[in-house]
């Protein structure tokens, strides 16, 4: 039974999460690591690099699935000391464990739809500020590439952005050998309230379309009807921590984002806002 | 009582849906078929038989016609090769003009078409899908402040259909598909709206659409473009070297952001014929539009395979089309989607492809 500690993450969650895993269980911390015999690894829900390195220098195996992301050169630190303890240091994009997230990526898998053409993804939410030229990219946007890096199966070479700072807005345009593009947009200011997300990625041999739109359901309470979202996200840490839990005692990498490339292709995204032009990829 | 104006249509070699479009209004009465002489037989034969249908003739010259037929309106849906040629030839017979997309084939036709209509001083009109019903709505909700003022637009533009057989099932040593063959063998289904000897791809044949949306609910002008574009899969396209799959990036007036993704992306890509979709941001909110509404779905035992399972319904573009037309020719006012616009378009899809050449954005000139 693996023990699987979980910072950054409410009780209530973590006991909704220990009752999903095989094979593994869950605890919590606060700021203060318990005991190294008590736990067998640890998940990240916060970017938190002093527990992070703590834990690793413990010889314990870490997942890092935060909502906002840990600059390039603290992940590349941490992965050094990972790689120093002979321990692995997981970094998962928790967007790829949503159920129809991971549904699509079974058909991909498989070939069903075909050589990936075009990955299209729409990420809103409310209250981010940040200045693109300035500023890390929040993390949704990050997921967002990731995503479509991931679901494209290659390394784009190609990137053109742009981005209104005074919206928080940010649109990246990516183009890939041989064809093949992504388009993916975000914005931080949307009205208080849920964020909305959608993609569709077109193959050579299907389609898959993954739309908040289709999750609404409708209350009528006089005037306009309201559309209320019907989430996805139950199950999503229950399976990046399921992850975790069948890596460890078998020894091997656990799923890991290709966050190089991802914080290579925001780096070109950044110097594409900044220059106005189409910033190439490769050999960055 | 408002006149009926009386309209010559110049070919339906590629398509009868304008004219007919045109004759559900009724100010609007077809009273003859034209096209010029030299054509093939085929072409002959497609024409006689539009005529037959609406119990008009046709005639073997586009002169005689315009003159002998008291025409005030011609309806151009030739290949897009000859739409300007058909709809100068109108102007300077002092016709008005209605004409299927694309505009045409080259930046020189273009520019010769604006010139003519407005030394015409006739009224054109580009057909389009402005006035579907969920194009309106947003229109209303855009104009009404609902989202505040708009910064970023998104289209989706994808028909789900096939064109001819998937890409890489060519077999060693037999030659390329032809382009023209196929557009004529696809009449039968409609999907023959690349028409021509002249391969286009879909951002140049059906970019107009998603582009007069973009038009219609920002009225900014696109300045600059990034494009990225494949044949992904039809090997007829990839055969002639041209795009089934498009993704564009606009930069325009006003610091406006729009993108657009489009493409003719198989049948089995969508139950119903295709994802056609409107994301806009504005300094208020946000709006999330799928153009296919309203529509019903009907399922039923031994349903034929390629009827769409959910339809549109309500739709009222063709007859609204129609009266934008008239109301410019009464009142001498602007269609909703004009010569200098369309003009714009057709730019904005020549800078586009300029630019999935080069792989730099490219000025809208």
């Amino acid at each position: 039974m693996q023990r699987i500690l979980l910072v950054g993450v409410e009780d209530a969650i973590v006991h909704a999460v220990s009752a999903r895993l095989r094979n593994g269980t869950c605890l919590t911390c606060g700021t203060t690591l318990p005991s190294p015999d008590d736990w067998d690894a640890a998940a990240f829900a916060t970017p938190d690099a002093v527990l992070i390195e703590r834990c690793l220098k413990a010889g314990k195996h870490v997942q890092l699935a935060a909502p906002s992301c840990l600059p390039r050169e603290t992940l590349v630190s941490l992965a050094a000391v990972a790689h120093q303890v002979g321990v692995q240091l997981a970094v998962l994009n928790p967007d790829c464990y949503l159920p129809s997230i991971e549904a699509i990526w079974q058909k991909v898998e498989a070939g069903s739809l075909g050589e990936p053409g075009l990955v299209r993804i729409h990420r809103w939410e409310s209250c981010a500020t940040f200045t693109a030229a300035i500023d890390p990219f929040p993390g949704a946007l990050m997921r967002a590439l990731d995503l479509a890096i991931t679901l494209m199966r290659r390394r784009p070479n190609l990137v053109f952005a742009t981005s209104a700072a005074s919206r928080a807005f940010v649109q990246v345009h990516l183009g890939y050998p041989g064809g093949g593009m992504a388009l993916i947009d975000y914005t931080g200011s949307l009205p208080a309230g849920d964020p909305y997300q959608s993609l569709a990625l077109i193959g050579s041999a299907g389609a898959a379309y993954a739309d908040d739109h289709l999750n609404m359901q409708l209350v009528y309470r006089g005037g306009t009807p309201q559309a209320l979202r019907i989430g996805e996200e139950a199950k999503q840490l229950a399976a990046m921590l399921q992850a975790l839990v069948d890596a460890v005692p078998a020894k091997r990498t656990a799923p890991m984002a290709d966050w190089r490339t991802t914080y290579t292709v925001a780096e070109a995204a950044r110097g594409s806002i900044a220059t106005g032009q189409a910033v190439p990829v490769e050999g960055r | 009582m408002a006149s009926t104006f009386r309209c010559a249509v110049l070919s339906v070699l590629k398509h009868d849906y304008v004219a007919l479009g045109m004759a559900s209004h009724p100010r609007f009465e077809l009273v003859v078929v034209a096209d010029d002489a030299d054509l093939p037989d085929w072409a002959h034969e497609r024409n006689q038989q539009f005529a037959a249908s609406r119990g008009i003739p046709y005639v073997r010259d586009v002169e005689r016609a315009l003159r002998d037929f008291d025409v005030q309106v011609v309806i151009v849906s030739s290949e897009a090769e000859r739409h300007v040629d058909l709809s100068v030839r109108a102007a300077r017979a002092g016709k008005h003009i209605v004409q299927d997309k694309p505009l045409t084939t080259s930046r020189q036709q273009a520019d010769l078409l604006l010139e003519e209509v407005a030394k015409a001083r006739v009224k054109f009109l580009m057909w389009n899908r402005n006035f579907l019903p969920a194009v309106l709505h947003t229109q209303s909700q855009v104009a009404a402040g609902v989202i505040g003022r708009p910064y970023a637009m998104h289209v989706d533009f994808y028909f789900a259909k096939d064109a001819g057989p998937a890409k890489g099932t060519r077999l060693p040593g037999y030659p390329p598909l032809s382009w023209h063959a196929h557009q004529i063998a696809s009449h039968v289904d409609g999907s023959d709206g690349g028409l021509g000897v002249d391969p286009m791809g879909e951002l140049a044949i059906e970019g107009i659409y998603p582009l007069g949306y973009v038009k219609m609910l920002t009225g900014a002008r696109v300045k600059r473009v990034f494009a990225r574009s494949m044949a992904c899969f039809h090997q007829l396209y990839a055969d002639n070297n041209v795009e089934d799959l498009a993704s564009v990036t606009l930069e325009m007036d006003g610091v406006l952001t729009a993108t657009l993704a489009i493409g003719r992306i198989g049948a089995a890509s969508h139950p119903s014929g295709g994802a056609i979709t409107m994301h806009i941001l504005g300094s208020g909110g946000a709006l999330v539009v799928n153009e296919g509404r309203p529509a019903v779905a009907i399922y039923h035992r031994n349903q034929p395979p390629r009827e769409p399972r959910e339809r549109r319904v309500a739709g009222d573009n063709d007859f609204l089309l129609a009266d934008n037309f008239a109301q410019a020719i009464d009142m001498d006012g602007t269609t909703i989607l004009d010569a200098a616009a369309s003009h714009h378009v057709y730019a904005t899809i020549e800078a586009a492809l300029a630019s999935c050449r080069t792989g730099q954005p490219v000025e809208v000139r």
